[in-house]
């Protein structure tokens, strides 16, 4: 494999990313008897965010840098991960871990920026958005080790194979498990604590406006694109087809029914408090463990 | 006898640093500038010692004789490696000390003085001699009576009594678990080698061995910190020292440890034949190694006081040693050809993190220690907004904490990567390895979140500029210097893990007797390539962090461009608070709020007494209601 599967990772999460929190948008428009924004808004947005003025209250160089980092991490995870079948260019010189840690190093720049800004609210969003971060990075992790467990490799390709490879009773529990975790990774309701507009004014964002805000909308939505592939390909990979093509379109599909999904559920529930989130990932974290030592056993 | 010839000068000019400090007296600043050149003299002497060693190949074995007692003396790879890693550590802290001390009274700099150069040779000693009888107890006496001493005279009396009367009492007694267990091999005279004992050990029966290996792992757990040892010293002592002190107990002391666990479960072990069992003993290893990780790292979230943050975090960091030695020995008694080989690995691995360890809390402390310096306040509460006020020290802290939380293209990222990789891919079939792999991963970010903690609010977020009663400078080029040494040798650790993987390989070829000699950590990078730890050449991920970086700067310089694309102006605002009122005093972040939920869900791990006394409190110069806001 060659640089341009690299290229056409960016390319194809960068495109369609926004198209996704359209769609978000719009379902939840519908359930809530709106109208709803057209399906390309987001992309609209994010043009406008770029020509405004780029407000600073910190003025120091990390509430600078936060933005262009935390969209850059998420960006890196994205290249090195195995589309349609492809492994990527850069799967020699990495594998799960260095994937784990990209995100992991997203979610750090936006809290490194919200505490750089000195506003109490964004303090607020940070210090959630770090618990968040350590009660549900290993629901991820564990996934992935699923596919460690029976593939016996740590590059990514085999190991989001190895997820369905064997379709028992840990394959169900841990799928049932990434579902719910998936509502708490794309931070939609009743996980989006850590924003939470109309009580702390989107945290860590409160300080961040014109293309710096748009950097970190950006990376929100290949965050949200990130974790819904990897459900598709992890858990529905053994459905997906050989060609690459076809398996491109299918996965993308599969895709956006998830996007649905989350939607309808986000608009349906209502906020968690930050302490019975945690009671709640806790949950997650120790069925996941759970699924993870039947895996080992061979269920 | 040949190939000593940097050791006796080393402990000479130490010795030589002792008296003069004698002869000087009270003078403040000869007594300084002569026990930093002679010091730092010693560290080169050290250092090119082991470098000797390493470049030579061949272990140089010695005997001392001191009234009627033989000390088998042996300076192989694994010392060499360890000694190096020491000289860089104690040259730092005397040259970091050097301006740190500079404004403390003549009579307490005498002291501090003449214990330094003691306890850097009961380091030396450790590392260097062979037995568990005279010679261990000579060096163990000089290193823990010195540092008692320096952490007694590290803060004022009414603070630091206890915590350091604690350590001494922790110290004895695992040196007396040490020598006494030796007796344990039948046989056993006082004095001998360490081989000779795991020889003896193995006509000594099952149980008798157990034992031996059980107060061993006990003793030198008490001295690394393994849970719930270490918490009953570590954050008294490493906070209670004075930083540069601290910088040496988290970065070496630990380490000494560490290094007397390889040696007994890694050496002696293989002597000692059936009288040892790897399953069991990598068993134990591993359960301690991951509850000592997880509690410590938690336990330190929920400090105020960042330099008991540091101390719990090294408890934790020691722990993902322990649980990689651990791992290790389980992979290797597998038999399984492929676990075998990442038996190495992981053990390469476990030697790597102690190096980056040492290094990155060393620098870790000493960048504390310029806090403490610059703002007089060791409370996360009453500091932020330092980064304009202190650029240098605070582009420091976080290059350290960047690498401690072993984020990619970093070098805690290259250790955690071989121990946890290999950990998971030996034990896909073992229940303990897999969970015990998941446990430490995800540690990782608990250790994200304690210096996302520190670096964020000491020197982003706001507050020091009310908080603190005095102007706060960045700290002179005699405290920089030597952190900026640090780093540098932090950032080869992350660039250049193919170095550094040789000079572990090196120093292992180098050792006598290793329980996995024939395994891949002799000769990383060669005999690797059979592993499937990745598609194409095995190990690249750990040998080329440089394509991530660039991979990642790249992105970001896309990510510029992006935010540049409609030529968007900068404009400086203040911050909003709903345009109520301004950021002032009582609205700021203090960091006792920071993770309050998950500090309450995670109550039962301990540690959770949080109160901050600074030394200034103790003068009653500044009441104690003056600290932080309470919401």
């Amino acid at each position: 494999m060659n640089a341009t599967a690299v290229v056409i990772n960016l390319i194809y999460f960068l495109a369609l990313a926004p198209f996704l929190e359209g769609v978000m948008r719009k379902v939840t428009a519908r359930i809530q008897s709106r109208q709803g924004p057209p399906l390309y808004q987001p992309y609209l947005d994010l043009l406008k965010l770029l020509g405004k003025e780029n407000l600073n209250a910190a003025g120091h160089p990390v509430f600078r840098l936060a933005p262009l980092l935390a969209f850059a991490s998420v960006l890196s995870a994205v290249a090195l991960l195995p589309l349609a079948g492809w492994s990527s260019f850069l799967a020699h010189s990495s594998d799960l871990m260095t994937l784990i840690y990209f995100l992991t190093l997203s979610g750090f720049s936006i809290l490194i920026g919200a505490l750089a800004s000195g506003n109490p609210f964004a303090s607020v969003g940070a210090s959630r958005e770090m618990m968040t971060i350590i009660m549900l990075e290993p629901v991820l992790a564990m996934t992935l080790i699923l596919g460690v467990v029976s593939s016996g490799s740590l590059s990514l390709l085999p190991a989001t194979a190895g997820v369905s490879a064997t379709r028992g009773f840990s394959y169900f529990l841990m799928m049932a498990v990434y579902l719910v975790a998936l509502q708490a990774f794309v931070s939609r309701q009743p996980f989006d604590i850590p924003e939470a507009e109309v009580e702390i004014l989107e945290g860590p964002y409160v300080e961040y406006s014109g293309p710096n805000y748009a950097l970190f909308r950006y990376t929100l939505n290949l965050k949200r694109m990130f974790y819904s592939w990897l459900f598709v390909v992890g858990f529905l990979g053994f459905l997906l087809p050989e060609g690459p093509v076809l398996n491109l379109v299918i996965q993308t599909g599969l895709v956006l029914v998830l996007f649905v999904l989350i939607s309808v559920v986000g608009a349906t529930h209502p906020r968690f408090r930050m302490d019975q989130a945690l009671k709640f990932y806790a949950g997650l974290v120790m069925l996941s463990l759970l699924a993870v030592g039947l895996r080992v056993k061979g269920w | 006898m040949t190939g000593n010839d940097g050791f006796w000068p080393g402990l000479l000019s130490l010795l030589l640093s002792f008296l003069v400090t004698i002869f000087l007296g009270k003078k403040a600043r000869p007594v300084r500038l002569a026990g930093t050149i002679l010091i730092s003299l010693s560290c080169f002497f050290l250092a090119w010692q082991g470098v000797m060693v390493l470049g030579g190949g061949h272990p140089v074995e010695l005997e001392i004789k001191i009234a009627g007692l033989h000390i088998p003396v042996l300076l192989d790879g694994l010392s060499a490696l360890f000694l190096i890693l020491l000289s860089v550590l104690v040259l730092s802290a005397t040259l970091f000390a050097y301006g740190y001390y500079e404004k403390t009274e003549a009579e307490t700099l005498q002291k501090v003085y003449l214990a330094l150069p003691v306890f850097v040779a009961g380091l030396v000693g450790l590392l260097t001699v062979d037995d568990l009888g005279p010679g261990f107890a000579l060096a163990w006496q000089l290193m823990a009576v010195s540092s008692y001493l320096l952490v007694r005279w590290g803060r004022p009396a009414a603070v630091s009594t206890r915590p350091a009367l604690v350590y001494l009492a922790f110290m004895e007694s695992a040196w007396l678990l040490i020598t006494g267990a030796a007796f344990l091999a039948d046989g056993y005279r006082f004095g001998d080698s360490l081989a000779t004992v795991g020889e003896k050990l193995s006509g000594s029966g099952p149980a008798a061995a157990a034992v031996f290996f059980g107060l061993l792992l006990l003793g030198f757990g008490l001295k690394t910190g393994l849970f719930p040892l270490g918490q009953l010293w570590i954050p008294g002592a490493y906070s209670t020292a004075s930083p540069p002190v601290s910088a040496l107990l988290a970065g070496i002391l630990e380490k000494t440890g560490v290094f007397g666990l390889i040696r007994i479960f890694f050496f002696v072990a293989r002597g000692a034949g059936d009288g040892f069992d790897p399953g069991l003993w990598g068993q134990v290893l591993v359960a301690a190694g991951t509850l000592t990780l997880f509690i410590g790292t938690v336990q330190a979230i929920k400090q105020s006081d960042y330099l008991r943050l540091l101390a719990y975090s090294s408890i934790g960091q020691v722990g993902y040693i322990v649980f990689a030695l651990g791992s290790s020995l389980l992979a290797w008694n597998s038999g399984s050809p492929l676990a075998i080989s990442l038996a190495g690995v992981i053990f390469t691995g476990a030697v790597y993190h102690s190096l980056n360890h040492g290094i990155f809390k060393g620098l870790l402390f000493l960048t504390g220690g310029s806090l403490l310096y610059a703002t007089g306040t060791r409370d996360l509460n009453r500091l932020g907004g330092l980064l304009p006020v202190m650029p240098l020290t605070g582009i420091l802290a976080a290059l350290a904490s960047y690498s401690i939380a072993g984020m990619p293209a970093s070098s805690g990222f290259v250790s955690k990567w071989l121990m946890i990789a290999g950990n998971f891919l030996a034990g896909k079939d073992s229940l303990l390895l897999t969970l015990a792999g998941i446990v430490a991963l995800f540690t990782a970010a608990f250790t994200l979140a304690c210096y996302v903690k520190f670096f964020g609010l000491a020197f982003t977020s706001a507050g020091a500029s009310w908080k603190l009663k005095k102007d706060v400078k960045e700290v002179p080029a005699s405290l920089l210097v030597p952190e900026f040494f640090l780093v540098a040798f932090c950032l080869s650790q992350a660039f250049l893990p193919g170095l550094y993987l040789r000079l572990i390989g090196r120093s292992l070829v180098t050792t006598d007797g290793f329980l996995l000699a024939g395994s891949s950590a002799e000769i990383p990078g060669t005999n690797l390539t059979g592993i499937q730890i990745l598609e194409g050449p095995a190990l690249l991920a750990a040998a080329a962090p440089l394509a991530m970086l660039v991979l990642l700067l790249v992105l970001t310089l896309l990510a510029r461009w992006l935010r540049q694309s409609a030529g968007a102006k900068e404009v400086r605002v203040p911050v909003w608070l709903c345009g109520y009122q301004d950021l002032n005093e009582n609205n700021v972040y203090a960091d006792r709020n920071m993770f309050s939920d998950l500090k309450k869900f995670f109550r039962w791990t301990g540690a959770n007494k949080n109160m901050v006394v600074d030394d200034e409190e103790l003068a009653g110069s500044v009441p104690g209601e003056g600290k932080g806001v309470s919401l």
